[in-house]
């Protein structure tokens, strides 16, 4: 599956993602922290104490004032950005693979999130949520790791069933240095989703989380006496579809949204709600920029 | 509402594997969907009170079972009975004599009888064969054996009351003809019941659809003259058909002129008469009644009469005092004259149609009237005077009456000269006449027109013939006398009724022959050979006036009048019961139930309702088309509302 083109790819070396707070990095980054550190960005200054590098104190002060103050700079620090795809097998739809196919559209927003932390030397690590458990990538840096990135999520196939909760537990666990996290999943994950996103949370990350839904989803071109089969976990559903029941769906489908937004609004998860049929480009550059994820 | 074929309504168990096959959802189509996790919450609402939320939501499942329903009453043959209506084949005799004119049943017995039949007709099943006669004085087969109802209320549409007596035999003859083509026919008779007494046997069942309710009618029955010492006296006789007492101002007209109008008492079911002495003159008599009660048939309210001296034929036989029998015998017998003996030297009235001089001098002036001269004398004081008119000028012997020619004219009709031997005969001069038979010496028969008058002269005496002995004899005579006094062209003894047919007998000459209705039109026959012209317009009450052009111009042929003087018809009052032949049929009323039946507006439905569940099926779409239709329908009855609210 190829995610991009040439073009795609130098309008997303532009952008850069936006974190609310810098986690502590290992590595030297581009990113400014709120802890004072090794840059060329003056901050401030203090008293020398004893142990204080000796290369930091700034001279010039001394030669003048004959004290000894530490020139405070401000320390520049990477970002960890993690992007999480669920690749459950409702994640498959619509069958036709088209432009509105979940999986491809959360794979091709996954390399142009990827390849924006990447861009900005960002630490990215991409995993995708299976059914055999969870299958990472990274963590990397710098640009030219794209290519690799982009050859691994060109393997993404939507296949089983996915516990969202017991996947975002494990990652919790696993996933390394807290960062930036994006999920991105249709969350038709019947165990749910909160226990997870609480275990994520709790170590520290900061979610965004990109529910993606096909516009069949949204509404249902279904009429009739039907069984309705669930492509993941194969349960039927009899129903006797007419205009009452959809439109008893579509109440219920927002109900669940707006439930879902405010429970992550509530716990300072970015909710961002995306209809498959937008195109990603615009996804990116006009959504996210106006939530503030990329700048 | 009945059924013919109740157990077919078993059939409607059927339901039952319809409704199972549904709710055993055998015809679910599967459906992948990336999550069923939104619908199992739905479905956990849903299936609460499922599976008859399910049913009723189900319109195709609701269709199927309407169009079982529909057929399953289809085949049960439901009807609605329909009283006092007749189904299956029927022959139909409605009745359309003068009876039926009777104005006791609003608009008309008639037209209650049309509705009658009307009913039938609308009664009729899909398959019944209707027939339709009406009763008339000649009758006729209106609609034959068809099943189309349209057909049939045109036919029936046609019908005309008439103002005679109807043929009921000929009618019977007709129906008995008409049911045999039909299994199990019926002959229905919408009538008020006045049939003969003697008809044929039917080979079908007679139902007897009767109309009328009353019998008040007042009739004027005779109305005639004679001649008596005192003068002209008229007769007219009333009768009272109701059974209350009536009194009826009876209005005698002479010509235009109103003559004399009497108050007469007619007690009930009795007659009365009442006479006057009329002036001689006399010729059109109208006698008109007018009555206050009950007198539901006004045809026979009225009557014509036509004095006998007004259309005079009489003719003067003028002979010397010896006589002659040949001529009195033959006048004797000829139809529409009547003859009066005079002798030579009395003195002529005036006042005949037709003089016949035999063997005597014709009288200067000549009498107004035609002549017909036989073996003519010329002498007296008179002679040169006569010469004007014709001249004797020898005569011819009896070895030159060889006949040599005979003019080919009407005159000569059927007339055979051929054995006749005549000893001598005059020769005569007539310049204004055509000699008709022609024999060597010189003309035997002449006849022509001479000052407006009409003349015919035959030049030999009849005893020195042997013409009065053959048979061509009362031919010629006839003939002769048509041609000089045409009188009455018809026979009328008796009366004329309303359809009665009128033999006319117009006489040799006659080209055309003329009847002046009494509603002023005319009916026109030519006259063609022998021809007895038989006058069949006589449907109107009235006076007939007919009038016979020959080649010199039109005479009248008399006045005769046409009066409903029939017992039968004027006692209106309707009969309970007919017989025909050996079988008699009270009032149908109520007794037949008619059956309408329905199926095929059931089936139709059905139908109709097929269509709309494979449209349905088609669209693939339950509620879309459905909203459509609703929506329409919601906007059509609120036009209707507003509508309705300006109304």
């Amino acid at each position: 599956m190829k995610i991009f083109d040439g073009k795609a790819l130098r309008k997303l070396e532009q952008l850069t993602l936006v974190a609310d707070k810098v986690r502590v990095g290992v590595m030297k980054g581009d990113r400014r922290s709120s802890k004072r550190g090794t840059s060329i960005e003056f901050a401030d200054y203090r008293n020398y104490t004893r142990g204080d590098d000796l290369r930091r104190l700034d001279w010039n002060v001394y030669a003048r004032l004959e004290r000894p103050f530490i020139k405070l700079l401000e320390e520049e620090e990477d970002l960890a950005v993690h992007i999480l795809v669920d690749t459950s097998a409702s994640m498959g739809w619509p069958e036709d693979e088209g432009e509105t196919h979940k999986l491809n559209y959360g794979l091709r927003l996954a390399g142009a999130l990827g390849h924006i932390g990447l861009a900005t030397g960002d630490r990215v690590s991409v995993t995708l949520l299976g059914a055999g458990g969870n299958e990472k990538w990274g963590p990397s840096r710098g640009r030219h790791n794209s290519l690799r990135l982009l050859q691994f999520l060109s393997r993404g196939e939507a296949r089983g069933v996915t516990d969202l909760n017991v996947s975002l537990k494990d990652y919790a666990l696993r996933g390394g240095r807290p960062g930036l996290l994006f999920l991105l999943s249709d969350l038709f994950s019947p165990a749910g989703y909160r226990d997870g996103l609480n275990a994520i949370q709790a170590r520290g990350f900061e979610v965004g989380f990109i529910h993606l839904l096909s516009p069949d989803e949204v509404e249902p071109p279904l009429a009739g006496d039907v069984k309705l089969v669930d492509v993941e976990t194969g349960a039927g559903a009899e129903i006797s579809l007419d205009s009452r029941t959809v439109r008893a769906y579509r109440e219920r489908f927002e109900a669940w949204q707006k439930e879902l937004a405010s429970y992550c609004g509530g716990r300072g998860v970015h909710y961002i709600p995306v209809v498959t049929d937008l195109p990603w480009e615009r996804l990116i550059l006009q959504t996210l920029r106006a939530r503030g994820v990329v700048r | 509402m009945s059924f013919i074929a109740p157990l077919s309504l078993l059939l409607g168990l059927l339901a039952g594997p319809i409704i199972l096959m549904y709710m055993l959802r055998l015809r679910r189509k599967e459906v992948l969907i990336s999550s069923t996790f939104l619908w199992q919450e739905l479905l956990r609402d849903q299936e609460a009170n499922a599976p008859w939320q399910k049913l009723r939501r189900n319109l195709l499942l609701l269709l199927q079972l309407l169009i079982l329903a529909f057929l399953v009453l289809a085949l049960a043959r439901p009807f609605w009975p329909v009283p006092s209506l007749i189904s299956g084949n029927v022959v139909v005799l409605l009745d359309s004599s003068a009876s039926m004119q009777a104005t006791d049943v609003e608009p008309s017995r008639f037209e209650a009888a049309r509705g009658e039949i009307d009913r039938i007709i609308g009664g009729l099943g899909g398959g019944d064969q209707m027939t339709l006669i009406q009763v008339g004085k000649t009758p006729v087969v209106l609609a034959a054996a068809t099943t189309e109802r349209n057909l049939l209320r045109e036919a029936l549409a046609t019908a005309q009351v008439e103002n005679g007596e109807a043929d009921w035999a000929g009618a019977v003859a007709l129906a008995s003809g008409a049911a045999q083509g039909f299994r199990d026919a019926r002959v229905v008779v919408v009538s008020d019941g006045g049939l003969p007494a003697e008809l044929p046997t039917l080979p079908a069942e007679v139902v007897y659809v009767p109309v009328g309710t009353s019998r008040g009618n007042v009739a004027l029955t005779a109305l005639a003259t004679r001649n008596t010492e005192e003068g002209v006296q008229l007769l007219a006789s009333v009768q009272n058909y109701g059974l209350v007492a009536q009194s009826a101002l009876l209005t005698i007209r002479l010509g235009e002129t109103i003559f004399d109008s009497r108050q007469i008492e007619v007690a009930a079911e009795a007659g009365a008469t009442a006479t006057w002495l009329l002036p001689d003159d006399v010729t059109l008599i109208n006698a008109e009644l007018r009555v206050d009660g009950d007198d539901y048939l006004a045809l026979d309210n009225r009557a014509w009469a036509v004095h006998e001296g007004g259309v005079s034929n009489r003719a003067l036989l003028v002979t010397p005092p010896t006589g002659n029998i040949f001529l009195e015998k033959i006048y004797a017998v000829l139809p529409g004259i009547e003859a009066f003996k005079g002798t030579s030297g009395a003195e002529i009235t005036d006042d005949f149609d037709l003089y016949i001089f035999d063997s005597t001098i014709v009288p200067e002036p000549l009498p107004p009237g035609d002549l017909l001269i036989i073996n003519p004398q010329v002498g007296g004081s008179i002679g040169p005077q006569v010469g004007a008119l014709f001249n004797v000028v020898g005569t011819i012997p009896s070895t030159q009456t060889t006949v040599t020619r005979l003019a080919s004219e009407p005159l000569l009709q059927f007339v055979d000269w051929s054995n006749i031997h005549i000893q001598q005969a005059k020769r005569v001069e007539a310049p204004w006449a055509r000699g008709l038979v022609t024999a060597e010496g010189g003309e035997l028969l002449l006849a022509g027109q001479y000052e407006g008058q009409r003349v015919a002269i035959m030049t030999f005496a009849l005893q020195e013939s042997d013409l009065p002995l053959q048979i061509t004899f009362p031919i010629l005579m006839a003939n002769l006398t048509s041609w000089l006094s045409p009188g009455r062209a018809f026979e009328a003894v008796g009366g004329i009724q309303p359809g009665e047919l009128v033999p006319l007998t117009p006489g040799a000459s006659t080209e055309e022959v003329r009847v002046v209705l009494p509603n002023q039109t005319t009916w026109v026959a030519e006259v063609e050979g022998e021809g007895e012209i038989v006058f069949d317009e006589t449907g109107g009450v009235g006076l007939y006036q007919v009038l016979l052009r020959d080649g010199t111009g039109t005479r009248s042929g008399g006045t005769f009048p046409v009066n409903l003087f029939n017992p039968r018809e004027s006692a209106i009052g309707p009969r309970d019961v007919i017989n025909i032949g050996q079988s008699s049929s009270e009032d149908s009323e109520g007794g037949d139930v008619g059956q309408r039946e329905l199926w095929p507006w059931l089936a139709l439905l059905a139908f109709v309702i097929l269509l709309v569940e494979w449209w349905l099926y088609q669209e693939g779409a339950t509620w879309r088309p459905l909203q459509i239709l609703w929506a329409g329908i919601k906007e059509q009855v609120r036009g209707w509302q507003e509508r309705m609210g300006r109304g």
